[in-house]
């Protein structure tokens, strides 16, 4: 059962070129995408992919341009002051540096039971015996309660912002980028937590992340971004081990892995990321695409079903066939 | 190499009996988590070191040269010609004010004795080289007007610009994204093999080990646990650290189950454990663990472990 469903999500950002001019940025630009409840979802791209912008306007952490974001019957684009609030309460965001996200100024306890506070009314006493909880919830001895997150390491800092995302029993979080400024032995305890608590407390997850084998590991459905447009989308192993959208054969190409035996097939991307300000015609992919044709500067490829997953792609099955016959022919 | 800073703590024990070698030609990598050295050791070869740093014992030889016994002017000869390094972030690397060909031809001018025209046809070459687009327009360019790739390509053209015979890359492509960083690798390595050049490469990404080191040593706070050619290291893993480390990494075949993690924290170097610096997260610790400091020894054809598992201690 879907939890969340996004329909036809736009953001686009405002900003000055030159001294006169106007222009928009199109960071997020027409995204469909359904989170069903109990899953963890996981969004994977390049910076200024839109991952992160998509995630806050789940949130209505910023307000989108265009569109509509479904949770359960309710529509959070249409939702305002007094009922936008209460239903928040239901979603939460864990950030990706702990260190700036939480408040300097405020002890752990302070930090916890805010949330609690003012939307709970819940007293001093009440607070403390609830952040204790939570504390020993996200594997943290209750003494750090009068620390400082400074007095505290990163890894500890990053248990903290989750307790205090749990502190209003959320049903879904978004975690952005959530372990990306951690050492992998920390990544390891804070990822294990985040899995037991999922099970326990049957939460929802938008995992947004950089790392494919971190979302190949933990996520059930993953989906691609692409300068601001979602390009493939399916279940995590079919997506990052079978994937089809030549954007996720070239990032998957891309990501150094662990194994000294395997041969990386090279299809190095051409170029950079282009400009989500003047955003290439047709595909946004085909400036760097080694298969572009004629066809992608001028028609947009829709999502379809391709196999086993969802691709936004003229072209998928040439391709795949093209891979398979070279593959053929070089064993 | 044995190195401490004077903090205001007390003295941070940041370099513990440090030995390893790169040999002429070789990719060598060193891995660690935050905190463990890895920069450190890059700046002791380069001489860059802060103030508050006390080498207590210790040597660096290049080339057979010792590097500690040279004069500031000698060192400053050196670098660029011998050793270069491509730091981390290239945005904070290069200077914002000039155009970077004129950093580039800076850096040819103070070694050589040429002309600036010289210099800047030798950085519209060493541009193309390293595959920038226009190299005539990037060498008018400022930083901010170009991407975090192509900064990286212009900071690895700066420190080849001198055909230097070691080139320290410290973290080179922690900055751009992961299709970036498979060309900026790609072009490393091609680099090196035309240039006969030998490469240090600091990484906390294990991935990046695999795909590019012959040989590897792993630290941890201020110690060399393993040294090892790299498939030896992936598939024999000898030291409890590297095992785990190498245990904890998320991989699509260990869904389900729990990843490995190492239980509490990287210790204080300004009080270290006594004995083996890991022994308190250990899960193979024995009692002589916190008495004894294990020796790196070979304990496989040319693969090194300091832990007295391989000594033959017993309990």
């Amino acid at each position: 059962m879907s939890l969340l469903r996004v329909e036809g999500l736009q953001k686009l950002f405002p900003v000055r070129v030159g001294f006169t001019g106007r222009a928009r940025v199109h960071a997020v630009d027409g995204v469909d995408l359904e989170i069903r409840e109990g899953e963890t979802f996981g969004l994977v791209g390049e910076s200024g992919s839109g991952k992160s912008t998509l995630g806050r306007c789940i949130l209505r952490l910023i307000n989108p341009t265009a569109g509509r974001i479904w949770f359960g019957d309710l529509d959070l684009t249409a939702l305002r002051g007094e009922a936008l609030r209460k239903t928040r309460l239901q979603l939460q965001i864990v950030f990706q540096n702990p260190m700036a996200s939480l408040d300097p100024r405020m002890r752990v306890g302070q930090t916890i039971a805010e949330p609690l506070r003012v939307h709970r009314g819940a007293t001093a006493q009440e607070a403390r015996a609830k952040v204790e909880e939570l504390l020993r919830r996200v594997g943290l001895h209750p003494e750090v309660i009068d620390k400082y997150p400074q007095e505290l390491s990163g890894g500890q800092c990053q248990r903290i912002a989750v307790a205090r995302a749990l502190a209003l029993e959320p049903k879904f979080i978004v975690l952005d980028e959530p372990t990306s400024s951690l050492d992998v032995s920390v990544q390891a305890q804070i990822v294990n937590l985040l899995k037991e608590l999922q099970r326990d407390l049957g939460l929802t997850y938008l995992f947004i992340t950089h790392d494919l084998a971190l979302v190949s590991y933990l996520a059930d459905r993953v989906g691609v971004m692409y300068l601001g447009k979602l390009v493939e989308v399916g279940g995590a192993v079919e997506v990052l081990q079978h994937g089809q959208h030549p954007y996720t054969l070239a990032l998957r190409n891309a990501v150094p892995l662990p194994d000294p035996d395997r041969e990386r097939s090279h299809i190095p991307l051409k170029g950079e990321i282009p400009s989500a300000v003047t955003p290439p015609s047709g595909c946004r992919f085909r400036t760097r695409c080694p298969w572009a044709q004629e066809r992608c500067a001028q028609e947009e490829p829709p999502m379809r079903e391709v196999g086993p997953t969802w691709v936004a792609c003229h072209f998928v099955e040439e391709i795949q066939t093209q891979i398979q016959t070279r593959r053929g022919t070089s064993t | 190499m044995s190195l401490d800073f004077r903090t205001e703590t007390g003295t941070a024990k940041v370099l513990d009996r440090l030995t390893f070698s790169i040999g002429e030609g070789e990719v060598f990598g060193l891995v660690g988590e935050t905190g463990c050295g890895k920069t450190v050791t890059a700046l002791t070869i380069l001489r860059l070191l802060p103030k508050t740093a006390v080498i207590r014992t210790g040597s660096v030889k290049l080339q057979g040269e010792e590097l500690l016994s040279k004069t500031d002017a000698e060192m400053q000869r050196l670098r660029g010609t011998k050793i270069s390094m491509v730091f981390q972030d290239p945005a904070t690397s290069l200077n914002p004010v000039f155009p970077v060909g004129e950093q580039i031809a800076r850096v040819v001018q103070s070694h050589e004795d040429v002309e600036r025209e010289e210099a800047e046809r030798r950085a519209v070459g060493l541009f193309k080289r390293v595959g920038l687009p226009d190299p005539e327009n990037v060498l008018r360019s400022y930083p901010h007007e170009l991407s975090g790739g192509m900064q990286q390509r212009v900071m690895i053209s700066m420190a080849l610009a001198c055909r230097p015979k070691l080139l320290i890359a410290d973290e080179p492509t922690t900055a751009v994204d992961v299709t970036i960083q498979a060309q900026i690798l790609d072009l490393l390595l091609e680099l090196q093999r035309e240039l006969h050049l030998s490469v240090l490469l600091i990484t906390h990404n294990l991935g990046i080990v695999a795909e590019t080191c012959q040989r590897v040593g792993v630290m941890y706070a201020g110690t060399l646990a393993e040294v090892a050619p790299t498939k030896d290291l992936f598939r024999e893993p000898l030291h409890p650290y590297t095992q785990r480390l190498l245990k904890s990494l998320p991989r699509p075949d260990a869904r389900g189950e729990p990843l490995a993690s190492i239980p509490g924290t990287v210790p204080s170097l300004v009080d270290p454990p006594t004995g083996c610096r890991y022994h308190p997260r250990c899960e193979f610790a024995m009692a002589s663990c916190s008495v004894r400091r294990p020796v790196l020894l070979e304990h496989r054809p040319s693969h090194r472990a300091a832990c007295l598992l391989y000594e033959g201690v017993k309990e």
